[in-house]
This record gives C-alpha cells, structure tokens and sequence, in this order.
C-alpha cells in the first residue's frame, strides 16, 4: 500500500465503491420509487395530527413551537409559512412522491405523503 | 516528515489536526445546509482528519480529536443538535475504520466509513425527530457520502504517500 508505484485508485476501489452505490439506489428505488402519493400525514411530537388527501387543495397550520403552515395544492406539498429559526422546512420546497416528507426539526414536526401499501403505525390523538 | 515520537509532539499534531477538522466540519455544514433538506446531516468532509488520524496516530487520538471538533462546530455553528449527529456517527464512523484498516485499502476503508456515518446520522435523525420517514432519505443521503467517501480517501491515500508520512503499527497488520 505504500509503494509509489501502485495506482493510488485501485480497480477494486472502484468496484466498492459501485457496489455499495447500485445497493442504495435499489433500495431506494424498492421502498420509494412506486406510484404517486395520496394521504399527507401530519405529526407533532410523533403523534398524527391530521390525515388530508393529496388531491384536493388545502391549507394546513401546524402549532407547536414555532408555526408551521403547509399547503397541498396541485397534488404536492410544501411549506408556505414558518418562523422556525433555519426554515429548512421551507426550503425543501414541494414533494410529491410516496413516502417524501417535510420535516421541521425544531418543532418536531413532520408531514409525510403516504398512501396504498404502506403501512401507517399511528396513534390517532 | 518524521513523526513525531514523543508525547508532547504527537499532542501538537493532533492539535493541529483537529484544527483542520474544525475548518473542514464547518465548511462541510455550510454545504450540506444548502443541499439537504435535513438539519445536522452532514456530508462527512471531516472524515478525512479521522481517516489520517487514525492511520498516523491511532484511535485515542483519533477519538479525542472527533469529540473537541463536534463541540467546537457545534459551539461555533449555534446548532447544538449538530452535536449528537457529529458525536454518534463520527464514533461509529471510526471504530468501523479502525477495525478495517490493516485489511482493506484506504479507499475502501474511507467509503465505507461513510456509509456507516450516514447511516448513523439518519438513525439519529429518525431517533430525534420522532419520525421513521426520514428513513426514506437514507438511500440517496448514503449515496452522496459514498462519492464523498471516495474522495476523501483518494485525497488521503495521495498525502499519506507524497509526504511519506509513517503509518503507525497496528496490532493485527501484517506488513
């Protein structure tokens, strides 16, 4: 390994690499890649607020710390309003697929868009 | 470069490392606050001072280096969430390395210590936040902190090499 006439990227390097890469994205593409959304769940604190449908417009205000308002309009969610102090939660922007969520760390709370096959284990409050 | 043999020395280089960490882990949050979408997810730059550390000074102080760099990024950066995320997935980040590095390449060693970084900062997130969706990120976020991974080694394997600094005995290394 020290010798200074060996590559410093080997081939097998290479083939690790790859690997572990074509693992992640085929997991990624089991668990997430299938069909649209179609129940947004909200959660405070780990507890489900409110479940709305992806496919009617609505707004939806969140209290915990801080504010945060969602808002469902063309079949994807997004943050409109929030006084969180880095407004990560905004910045995602707008999800649609299955299994994406917004989170908002702060104010432990998240939204997530789930739908058929996809198994919820909440605890209505 | 000779390195260091007594104490004394080899404290002022791991000073100096940790140092580097510092620099490295707050340019890293800067990036990583403007890419993904989860606070306190880090790309694992800093991983490459673990890496060095490790391979030229061994895993006390490579440990005491990780722990001064996640408080002081997390003092410095006014996110002390940031400190479970660094703290929890860095130690895992090196023992996992030190376990593999008398066997596998440098390379190799660093990847998969950024897939076990990640990893740990997703399992810590989904702990935090309370919610298992954020698991779902996992995949990609592990994607981004292989090719990371991948360069940081090669960056690694280049300065180990061209300054020919020597790598410390480890128990079970053959050579």
């Amino acid at each position: 390994m020290k010798n200074s006439d060996e590559h410093i990227i080997k081939i097998s390097d290479i083939v690790y690499t790859a690997a572990i890469l074509i693992a992640a994205l085929v997991i990624f593409a089991l668990v997430a890649g299938g069909g649209k959304g179609q129940t947004v769940v909200f959660k405070l604190d780990g507890e489900v607020l409110a479940e709305l449908p992806l496919d009617k417009d609505a707004t939806y205000e969140v209290q915990g710390a801080y504010t945060n308002v969602f808002a469902i309009e063309g079949s994807t969610l997004r943050v409109t309003e929030t006084n969180c102090p880095h407004q990560e939660c905004q910045k995602t922007g707008a999800v649609s697929a299955m299994g994406a969520s917004i989170v908002c760390a702060p104010n432990h709370v998240s939204a997530t868009i789930t739908g058929e096959g996809v198994e919820i284990d909440a605890i209505t409050g | 470069m000779q390195l260091p043999a007594d104490g004394t020395r080899k404290f002022v280089f791991a000073s100096v490392l940790c140092g580097i960490a510092l620099a490295l882990s707050l340019i890293d949050s800067a990036i990583s606050s403007a890419i993904f979408p989860l606070p306190g997810f880090k790309l694992g730059l800093a991983n490459i001072v673990s890496l060095f550390a490790i391979y030229t000074l061994g895993f006390s102080y490579a440990f005491l280096i990780l722990v001064v760099r996640s408080l002081v990024t997390a003092l410095l950066s006014g996110n002390v969430t940031m400190l479970f995320f660094s703290l929890a997935a860095g130690a895992a980040s090196i023992v996992v390395m030190w376990l593999l590095v008398g066997r596998l390449s440098i390379i190799k060693t660093s990847v998969t210590g950024s897939v076990c970084h990640n990893a740990v900062q997703v399992a810590v997130a989904m702990v935090i936040t309370s919610t298992p969706q954020v698991a779902y990120y996992m995949p990609i976020l592990i994607a981004a902190g292989t090719l990371s991974g991948f360069a940081m080694g090669a960056l690694c394997t280049l300065i180990i090499r061209r300054l020919k600094i020597p790598t410390i005995q480890h128990p079970w290394r053959i050579t």
